[in-house]
């Protein structure tokens, strides 16, 4: 049942049979959740305008034409009315200026991140990204975690290819910047010797 | 400075793709097609003045139009000293004098303003929704 592609189930909804569109939200919620939620910072909001989201795509998806991913369609959804929300609480954060991380300290953390447990690593990733502001967090999701591309991000955000670029370099810059802090100290306290 | 970078960025790329995407609550789905569900029941879309009523407004217009000039009131708009008789005079010589009521003219103006608002508010409400 779930394996035909979104085409096939965009006409089913469109046709008249609401319940294909529950295999879109199945397929794309963990996504767009995940989305939502390194905007938004908070559980409970980020449900809210998730859900919301799929509930505008279905409002909207006669407009859908289908020159462009349906993913990529409905992530700018979920992009719109997170910073939509966070415009109404007028929370929208920019990027801090941190200092560069040398190779050296990059090899370090990497060395340091490989003796922690996977599950370890993933808490502090998150929290890593948690300090990222909201336009940051939401690009970084769709470069790293979707395996967007720039354009396709360029698309979805209304901000330029270039704009993108500087974006991701310096949300990269701020990451190892954190992980720098956190994880380094650790790792020599662990390994009774400076990097 | 390239080095780095792209280390960084393969790195990166590798601890994100380890840790894994967030999960909703488990009744997501189930609240979403809830909530589109109730939008499907509430708006049903009909268009702002049925056929019926439609027929109801034009048999008004017309009775009242014909009752107006068999029975005629006092206010009238002669059209023979009017300026529109000026520009109107090549069509009249051919036509029988046409006299309308101030009421029945008001009327007109009232229901031609009404139409032009439609397009307005159609545009007004597909913004409020976009």
């Amino acid at each position: 049942m779930t394996h035909e592609t979104d085409h096939h189930y965009i006409q089913e909804t469109l046709a008249g049979n609401t319940q294909a569109f529950s295999v879109l939200v199945e397929r794309y919620q963990d996504f767009v959740y995940t989305i939502a939620l390194k905007m938004l910072k908070v559980r409970e909001e980020a449900e809210e305008v998730a859900q919301d989201s799929f509930v505008k795509a279905y409002e909207s998806l006669w407009t859908f034409r289908g020159d462009s991913k349906f993913s990529s369609w409905l992530y700018r959804i979920v992009y719109r009315k997170s910073l939509d929300r966070l415009r109404k609480h007028k929370k929208i954060r920019t990027l801090d200026l941190v200092e560069e991380t040398t190779e050296a300290e990059t090899q370090s953390i990497e060395n340091a991140l490989q003796t922690l447990e996977a599950m370890e690593r993933s808490v502090i990733i998150q929290k890593g990204l948690e300090q990222l502001p909201e336009v940051e967090a939401a690009i970084v999701g769709f470069y790293y975690f979707e395996g967007l591309s720039v354009r396709e991000i360029s698309d979805i955000t209304e901000l330029t290819e270039d704009n993108i670029k500087i974006k991701l370099y310096r949300s990269r810059k701020k990451l190892f910047s954190y992980l720098k802090f956190y994880v380094l100290p650790k790792y020599t306290e662990e390994n009774g010797r400076a990097t | 400075m390239e080095e780095p970078l792209n280390k960084q960025d393969k790195l990166l790329c590798d601890l994100l793709q380890e840790s894994s995407l967030e999960k909703p609550s488990l009744d997501f789905s189930k609240s979403v097609m809830e909530k589109i569900q109730a939008k499907r029941a509430t708006t049903v879309y009909e268009p702002l003045i049925s056929k019926k009523a439609w027929g109801w407004i034009a048999l008004t217009f017309l009775i009242t139009s014909v009752g107006l000039y068999f029975y005629p009131e006092s206010n009238w708009i002669d059209l023979d000293r009017g300026f529109l008789v000026e520009k109107l005079s090549g069509i009249t010589t051919f036509l029988p004098n046409v006299e309308i009521s101030k009421t029945t003219l008001y009327a007109v103006v009232f229901l031609a303003l009404f139409f032009i608002q439609i397009p307005f508010l159609k545009r007004f409400i597909e913004k409020k929704y976009d």
